[in-house]
C-alpha cells in the first residue's frame, strides 16, 4: 500500500535526507508539507512552428505559430478527478504531454507532485503514471504479462517485485486471465487496460489518462469509466487528469471540468456548476432547413427566450434556444420560422447538459 | 441501390483509379524529397563499392581474368549495367509490397480494401508506377556512373536498355504479389525484404558473371527472370554473353508469366488466409 | 505532494539486463523471420564481395592488395573486415537505428514518460548487442575456416577481443551521438538508411583504405568502425601486437573518453531540442 493512503504528506526532496522514513520494504521521504495540490501550472505556454508545404518552406514563407497550450493556470487537488474538456486540437493533449515531460514549456511553470517538470523530471516521471490515446503504446508482439514486465523494469520497479506488482496491476484492472495472450490478439478495450495497467505499475500518485474510452464501444465504456472511478480513483487514492471530448464521460467521472479550447481555459468547475451557470431551465435545439438573422432577431424579441446560439455541424444550421420555459414559446417560435420560411427538421427540449454549456462559452460544438 | 455497371465502363473506371494511384504515388514521394535523393544515390554506393574493390584487387578497371568468366574484361562496365537492372528488382520488392505496408501503417490498407476497385488495378497502378519510377532511377544511375566513373554509357543504347529492363515487370508484379502476400501473412516485412533483396542480388548475374557461382546456386538463377534480363542486356551491348539476344528475351518473357501466375496465386491463398485470421489490420 | 521512492543502484541497472533480455529473446522469438535475417545477414554480405574479388582476381590472391595493404589473400581481408563491421553495424542498428523506428510504433513516447534514465537505456540495448556480436565473430570465423582457407594467426585472438572490446566501448559513445541526431530529424527512416549506406561505403570492409578518394579516407578515419577494422586486420592477419596499433587505439579510447561523456550530453540536449519542437513522436 501506498503510504500516501496512510494520510502521509511528503516534502520536497532538497529538505531531506533530514527524515526518512521506512513503510514495510519501501523508504519514503516524508516531511510536512501545507498543501495538497497534486498538479499546478502557472501561465503554462506551448507554441509550436508549424510550415505547410515544401512550397512555402522553398519561398521562405513564415512559420504559423500555433498556440497548443497558452497561458494554463491549473490546480489539481491530491485525489481528484480532474477532467480537461474540448474539442480535437483544443490543446489537451499537449497539456498532458507537458505534464508527463514528453514536452518542455516555452514559457510558464508546472509542477506534478509538487516536483518541477523541467527541473524534476526524473522525480516527476517517478510520479505519473501515462496513458496515450496511441494504440500503439504497447509492443504488439509481446504479451500483456511481457509488456508489463519490461516496462515495470524502465519504472524501475525493484526486481524482486517486479511479478508481484504485474500480477496485482492484471488482477486489479480484471485482464489476469489474458496475460499471456499476444497484445495484437487483444480487443481494443483490454489494449487499453493493458496501457492503464502499464501507468499503474509504478504506483503512482498521479495519472495522466490521455482520452481513455475513445474508439470503445459505449458498453466497455461505462465498465472501463467505473473502474476508473471506482478502482484507481476512489480505492487506490489516485490523483487523475484525464481528458476527453466526451461530455458524458467528464460529467459521470469528474469532480472538476476544465473546459479548454484553442489552448486556453475557458471555464473551470464542477459539473454542477457549470450546468447551474445556465441560468435558463430549458433548452431548444432546433435543425433548421435555414435561418436568417432577421429571424433570429425576432426570435430574440420573445419574451421567455433568454438567448440563441447558433452553430453550423455536420453542414446542418443548428439554433439552441436558451428560455426558462419550452412549451409557453414554442407556437411563437414555430410561428416566426414559417414566417421566414425555415422549419425545423429536428427539435427537441432537453434541460442543459455540458456540452451546452460549452457551446454557450466557445460558440462550437465539441465535434468541431 | 445498386447500379450495375457495364465491362466498358467498369473498365475506364479502373483506367481512371489508375491515374489516380499514379498521382497519389507522385505526391507521396514529393514529400519526402530526401527519400528520392536517397533512392537515387542508394544503388551507386554499391556500385561505388565494388569499384573501389575492384580497384584495390587489381588495380584498375580492366581485368583479364574477368574476361574468362563474362567475357568482358571491363568489370566496371558489367556492374554498372547490372545494378541499373537490379533498381527495377529493388524498386518492386520494396514498392508494392511495402506500399501495402506503408498502408497498414497509415491505417488506410482497410478503407482501401473495402472499395470496389479490382485489387488488380490498385496494383496496375502502383507497379505501373514503379517501373516509370525505377526507369528514372536506373536513367541517372547511368548517367551518374558515367559522369562520374571511368566509363561512358551515355548514347540512346541506354533507351533500349530501359525498355527491356521494363519487360521485367510482369515477372516483377509477380514478384509484387508475393511479397504483399507475404506482408498480409508475416506482417513484420523490412528485415526479411532486406534479405531476400540481398539473396536475389546475390545468386543473380549482377554484380558478378553466373561462372563465378558454385553450380547449385548458379542453377538457382536460372529460374530468376533477372537473369535474363541482365544477359540480354550484356549481349546488346556487347557486354561478355555468348547466347542470342532473342532467346534470352524470350526466356525472360516465359518466366515473366510464371512468376505472375506463381505470385498471384500465393497472394489469393495470403488474403484469403488474412481475412479469416482477421488480420488485415494488424501488423 | 505524494512521496518519491527511494532508488538503489541495484534498480537503477536491472533495467539493463530486462532491456537486453528483451531485446534479445523476446522480441526476437516473435518474430520468427527476424532471427534468420539476423543469422543470414552476415553472410549475404561478405559473399557477394567474395565472389566479385574471385572475378575480377580469378584466384584469391591479389598483388596490388599486398601492394597497398601487406596482404595478399582476399578472402581473410574481406573476412576480418566483415566480421568487424557487422558488429559494429548491429550495435549501431541496436542503439541508435532501432530506437528510432521504434518511434513509430508509438512505444517511444511510452518508453519516454518512464523514470530510467537515458544512459541505461543504451546499456542495455548494449549488452544485446554484445551477445549478438559475438555469436557473429564465432560463425564468421567458423565460415573462414571451413569455407575460405583463413590465413590468420591464432596466437593473436586475445588482442583481437580486446580490440572488439574497445570497440563496443567506443561505439556507445558513437552510438549515442548518432542516436541524438536522429531523434530531431523528421524523415529519420531515410538518414538512417543512409548512414547505413554511407558507413557501410567508407568503412574499408572489402578494400584497403588506399583505394578511396583522399576526402572519404579521412571522414572514414574518424569513425571508429575503419579504426577497428585496420588494427584488427594488422593483429589477425599480420599478427602484430594490439599494443602495435598506437593510433588506431588512440582514437578508440578517444572515443570512449570524449564520445561517450559528450554522446551523452549530445543526446540528452537534442532530446530537450525535439521536446522543444513537439517532434518526439514524428516518426
Amino acid at each position: 500500500m501506498c503510504p500516501a493512503q496512510l494520510g502521509f504528506k511528503s516534502l520536497p526532496r532538497r529538505h531531506i535526507p533530514s527524515q526518512k522514513t521506512f513503510i514495510g520494504s519501501e523508504a519514503f521521504y516524508f516531511v510536512k508539507s501545507g498543501d495538497d495540490i497534486a498538479i499546478k501550472t502557472n501561465d503554462l505556454t506551448k507554441i509550436f512552428l508549424r510550415r505547410n508545404s515544401l512550397m512555402s518552406r522553398l519561398k521562405k514563407k513564415k512559420k504559423i505559430e500555433v498556440r497548443a497550450v497558452d497561458g494554463i493556470d491549473l490546480e489539481v487537488h491530491e485525489r481528484e478527478l480532474f477532467g480537461l474538456l474540448g474539442p480535437n486540437g483544443a490543446g489537451k493533449t499537449s497539456l498532458i504531454k507537458l505534464l508527463s515531460t514528453l514536452l518542455l514549456p516555452d514559457k510558464g511553470t508546472a509542477s506534478v507532485n509538487g516536483w518541477d517538470i523541467e527541473k524534476n523530471s526524473f522525480e516527476v516521471r517517478m510520479s505519473i503514471g501515462l496513458t496515450l490515446s496511441s494504440e500503439r503504446q504497447l509492443y504488439w508482439k509481446l504479451s500483456a504479462q511481457e509488456n508489463l514486465e519490461y516496462f515495470a523494469s524502465l519504472y524501475l520497479l525493484r526486481p524482486s517485485e517486479i511479478r508481484q506488482r504485474v500480477e496485482d496491476t492484471l488482477e486489479l484492472l480484471g485482464i489476469a486471465d489474458q496475460r499471456d495472450m499476444l497484445i495484437e490478439n487483444f480487443s481494443s478495450g483490454n489494449r487499453q487496460k493493458v496501457a492503464l495497467a502499464r501507468a499503474l505499475l509504478n504506483d503512482p500518485p498521479i495519472l495522466f489518462l490521455d482520452e481513455p474510452t475513445i474508439g470503445l464501444d459505449p458498453s466497455f465504456s461505462k465498465g472501463f469509466r467505473k473502474l476508473i472511478k471506482d478502482r484507481i480513483n476512489k480505492s487506490e487514492s489516485k490523483t487523475i487528469l484525464l481528458t476527453t471530448h466526451y461530455m458524458d464521460e467528464a460529467d459521470q467521472l469528474c469532480n472538476r471540468i476544465a473546459f479548454i479550447n484553442e489552448g486556453r481555459i475557458v471555464a473551470l468547475d464542477t459539473p454542477r456548476n457549470l450546468k447551474r451557470s445556465i441560468d435558463e431551465k430549458e433548452i431548444i435545439t432546433l435543425n433548421l432547413t435555414k435561418a436568417s438573422d432577421a429571424m433570429v432577431s425576432e426570435l430574440e424579441r420573445l419574451e421567455p427566450i433568454h438567448s440563441i446560439e447558433r452553430y453550423v455541424q455536420d453542414d446542418s444550421n443548428f439554433m439552441k434556444i436558451y428560455t426558462d420555459s419550452a412549451s409557453s414559446c414554442i407556437q411563437d417560435i414555430f410561428g416566426i420560422l414559417i414566417k421566414h420560411g425555415s422549419h425545423a427538421t429536428y427539435y427537441r427540449t432537453s434541460k442543459p447538459t455540458l456540452e451546452d454549456v460549452f457551446i454557450k462559452i466557445t460558440g462550437s460544438g465539441l465535434d468541431g | 441501390m445498386v447500379s450495375e455497371l457495364s465491362k466498358g465502363v467498369r473498365l475506364s473506371r479502373e483506367l481512371h483509379t489508375i491515374r489516380y494511384i499514379l498521382k497519389k504515388e507522385l505526391k507521396l514521394w514529393k514529400r519526402y524529397p530526401s527519400r528520392i535523393l536517397f533512392i537515387l544515390i542508394m544503388p551507386f554506393l554499391s556500385i561505388l563499392t565494388l569499384y573501389f574493390q575492384g580497384m584495390g584487387l587489381v588495380g584498375g578497371t580492366q581485368s583479364s581474368e574477368f574476361e574468362s568468366f563474362a567475357g568482358t574484361q571491363d568489370y566496371l562496365v558489367f556492374i554498372i549495367l547490372g545494378s541499373a537492372v537490379f533498381i527495377f528488382v529493388s524498386t518492386a520488392i520494396w514498392g508494392v509490397g511495402n506500399s501495402i505496408r506503408r498502408e497498414q501503417m497509415m491505417g488506410t490498407l482497410e478503407s482501401i480494401w473495402v472499395t470496389p476497385t479490382s485489387k488488380i488495378t490498385i496494383f496496375v497502378g502502383v507497379a505501373l508506377f514503379d517501373g516509370l519510377f525505377s526507369s528514372y532511377v536506373a536513367f541517372m544511375q547511368l548517367l551518374i556512373s558515367s559522369l562520374i566513373l571511368p566509363v561512358n554509357l551515355i548514347d540512346l543504347r541506354l533507351f533500349v536498355i530501359i525498355g527491356i529492363a521494363f519487360l521485367l515487370i510482369f515477372a516483377l508484379y509477380g514478384l509484387g504479389f508475393f511479397f504483399t502476400g507475404f506482408v498480409l501473412i508475416y506482417k513484420e516485412l523490412e528485415d526479411f525484404t532486406n534479405m531476400i533483396t540481398s539473396a536475389i542480388k546475390m545468386v543473380t548475374p549482377v554484380s558478378y558473371p553466373l561462372s563465378v557461382l558454385p553450380a547449385p546456386v548458379a542453377f538457382i538463377a536460372l529460374f530468376i527472370p533477372l537473369t535474363y534480363a541482365l544477359q540480354a542486356i550484356r549481349k546488346y551491348m556487347g557486354v561478355g554473353e555468348s547466347g542470342s539476344l532473342y532467346q534470352y528475351l524470350g526466356l525472360l518473357l516465359v518466366f515473366d508469366l510464371i512468376f505472375l501466375v506463381v505470385g498471384s496465386l500465393f497472394f489469393r491463398y495470403a488474403e484469403r488466409s488474412a481475412k479469416r485470421r482477421g488480420a488485415i489490420a494488424t501488423y | 505532494m505524494q512521496p518519491i521512492r527511494d532508488i538503489s543502484v541495484r534498480e537503477h541497472l536491472y533495467p539493463v539486463l530486462s532491456i537486453a533480455k528483451y531485446e534479445l529473446i523476446v522480441s526476437n522469438l516473435r518474430y520468427p523471420l527476424r532471427i534468420v535475417t539476423r543469422f543470414v545477414g552476415p553472410l549475404l554480405w561478405i559473399f557477394p564481395f567474395l565472389l566479385f574479388g574471385k572475378a575480377v582476381l580469378g584466384g584469391t590472391d591479389s598483388a596490388t592488395l599486398y601492394e597497398l595493404t601487406g596482404i595478399s589473400h582476399m578472402p581473410t581481408f574481406i573476412l576480418v573486415g566483415t566480421i568487424i563491421t557487422s558488429i559494429s553495424f548491429n550495435m549501431l542498428w541496436l542503439m541508435s537505428f532501432a530506437i528510432r523506428l521504434e518511434s513509430f510504433r508509438g512505444t517511444f513516447e511510452s518508453i519516454y514518460s518512464c523514470p530510467i534514465n537515458k544512459f541505461t537505456f543504451f546499456m542495455g540495448k548494449l549488452l544485446a548487442s554484445v551477445a549478438w556480436s559475438s555469436m557473429y565473430v564465432v560463425g564468421l570465423l567458423a565460415v573462414g575456416i571451413f569455407f575460405l582457407d583463413a590465413q590468420l594467426v591464432w596466437s593473436r585472438l586475445p588482442d583481437m577481443i580486446l580490440d572488439i572490446g574497445l570497440l563496443f566501448l567506443a561505439m556507445y559513445g558513437f552510438g549515442l551521438t548518432i542516436s541524438g541526431f536522429l531523434l530531431v530529424y523528421k524523415e529519420s527512416h531515410t538518414l538512417i538508411h543512409f548512414l547505413d549506406g554511407l558507413f557501410s561505403l567508407i568503412v574499408p570492409m572489402a578494400y584497403p583504405l588506399a583505394v578511396l578518394p583522399l576526402p572519404l579516407q579521412k571522414v572514414s578515419l574518424m569513425l571508429p568502425m575503419t579504426r577497428s577494422v585496420l588494427s584488427s586486420r594488422n593483429v589477425m592477419i599480420l599478427g602484430e601486437s594490439i599494443f602495435e596499433q598506437g593510433g588506431h587505439i588512440a582514437v578508440l579510447l578517444a572515443y570512449i573518453v570524449v564520445a561517450i561523456p559528450l554522446g551523452y550530453m549530445f543526446y540528452m540536449y537534442m532530446e530537450k531540442k525535439a521536446k522543444k519542437k513537439g517532434v518526439l513522436h514524428k516518426y
